[in-house]
């Protein structure tokens, strides 16, 4: 699955809605119990398990992607 | 939870159920961290078992909690598990007729029960869950209620606390289930503990005794066996498990 597309579901938005800069200070559907779900989300898809100082620096998509990208976990 | 080599924190653990409860853990191997405002059977309860240490600690008081949970950290490492047990009982209707007229609750006493019964238990919990959310720990809360939370006549502030301490179990099952940190209460009925003697008064206790239909109240070992429970079972979240004999029924 592509990060846009599980992004998009768990913040009930659109998949085209989510580039890399979206940030979660400036999205209204994207609040801290969001942020946990999106977490857990991506944990489970990309089989990774994310420290505590990564999920707080999960605040935009494209550092998701980056974290995600450092991981391995999208080749 | 498999409990051996896990480590435990128990407000309220020097007396009563919270006594029975440390016992309890540090026999299946875990070590207990108690923490009480009362300090006289410390050095008993530390002869007992080289797993548990004790620490004073007024809960109604964010600053020295957060330098306690400090303490307990740096010499656990880590907790997994928090039980809320720490409260005082009190009895007064909200208004009553004695021997000298007319008297209302008193409001002092309702913001004492408040303070200790409720908002004692949301900063505790506040500051070990962070430190457990920081440490991606899989934990348990639990939550020492009353089969009072369904309001008792005589004990507005005891029941409203103990509502509110429901309440926020089941908040946090739904906040922290995420985290993967349970979060669940057990309600005990009346219990054959000091405080409870002390608070009723026997000629009270023989009255509600009648109305529990095992005609006994709880002791102490069964109702920690009751938080053992919860504690272990992984499955058990955001429900209060009431141990009463029968008396909400």
């Amino acid at each position: 699955m592509e990060i846009e597309t599980l992004i998009g579901d768990v913040l009930g938005v659109d998949s085209n809605q989510v580039s890399d800069s979206l940030a979660m200070k400036e999205s209204d559907r994207w609040d801290s119990l969001k942020h946990m779900e999106l977490i857990v989300a991506l944990e489970q898809t990309f089989q990774v398990e994310l420290t505590f100082d990564e999920i707080v620096a999960m605040r935009t998509v494209g550092e998701i992607r980056r974290i995600l990208g450092e991981k391995g976990a999208l080749t | 939870m498999e409990l051996h080599g896990k480590s435990a924190i128990v407000t309220g653990g020097a007396n009563g159920i919270g006594r029975e409860l440390t016992k309890a853990l540090a026999r299946e191997g875990a070590s207990v961290a108690v923490i009480d405002l009362d300090t006289r059977n410390f050095k008993s309860i530390e002869a007992e078992s080289d797993k548990v240490f004790c620490i004073e600690c007024d809960l109604t008081d964010p600053l020295q909690i957060r330098e306690k949970v400090d303490v307990i950290y740096d010499r656990l490492k880590t907790v997994e598990i928090l039980v809320n047990n720490a409260g005082i009982l009190y009895s007064a209707p909200l208004v009553g007729i004695t021997s000298d007229g007319i008297r209302k609750h008193d409001f002092e006493k309702w913001d004492t029960v408040i303070k200790t019964d409720l908002s004692s238990v949301f900063y505790m919990t506040a500051t070990v869950v962070e430190r457990m959310i920081k440490c991606r720990t899989k934990g348990v809360i639990v939550n020492i209620s009353s089969v009072a939370a369904a309001g008792n006549a005589g004990q507005s502030a005891y029941s409203a606390a103990k509502a509110g301490v429901n309440a926020l179990t089941a908040t946090w099952a739904k906040e922290l289930g995420n985290w993967n940190i349970r979060v669940a209460g057990v309600a005990p009925g009346y219990s054959d503990t000091d405080s409870t003697h002390a608070v009723m008064g026997d000629g009270n206790l023989a009255e509600v005794v009648s109305r529990v239909p095992l005609k006994r109240l709880g002791k102490a070992d069964e109702v920690s066996a009751a938080i053992l429970s919860v504690v272990k079972n992984d499955f058990f979240n955001g429900k209060i498990l009431e141990i009463d004999g029968g008396l909400i029924v």
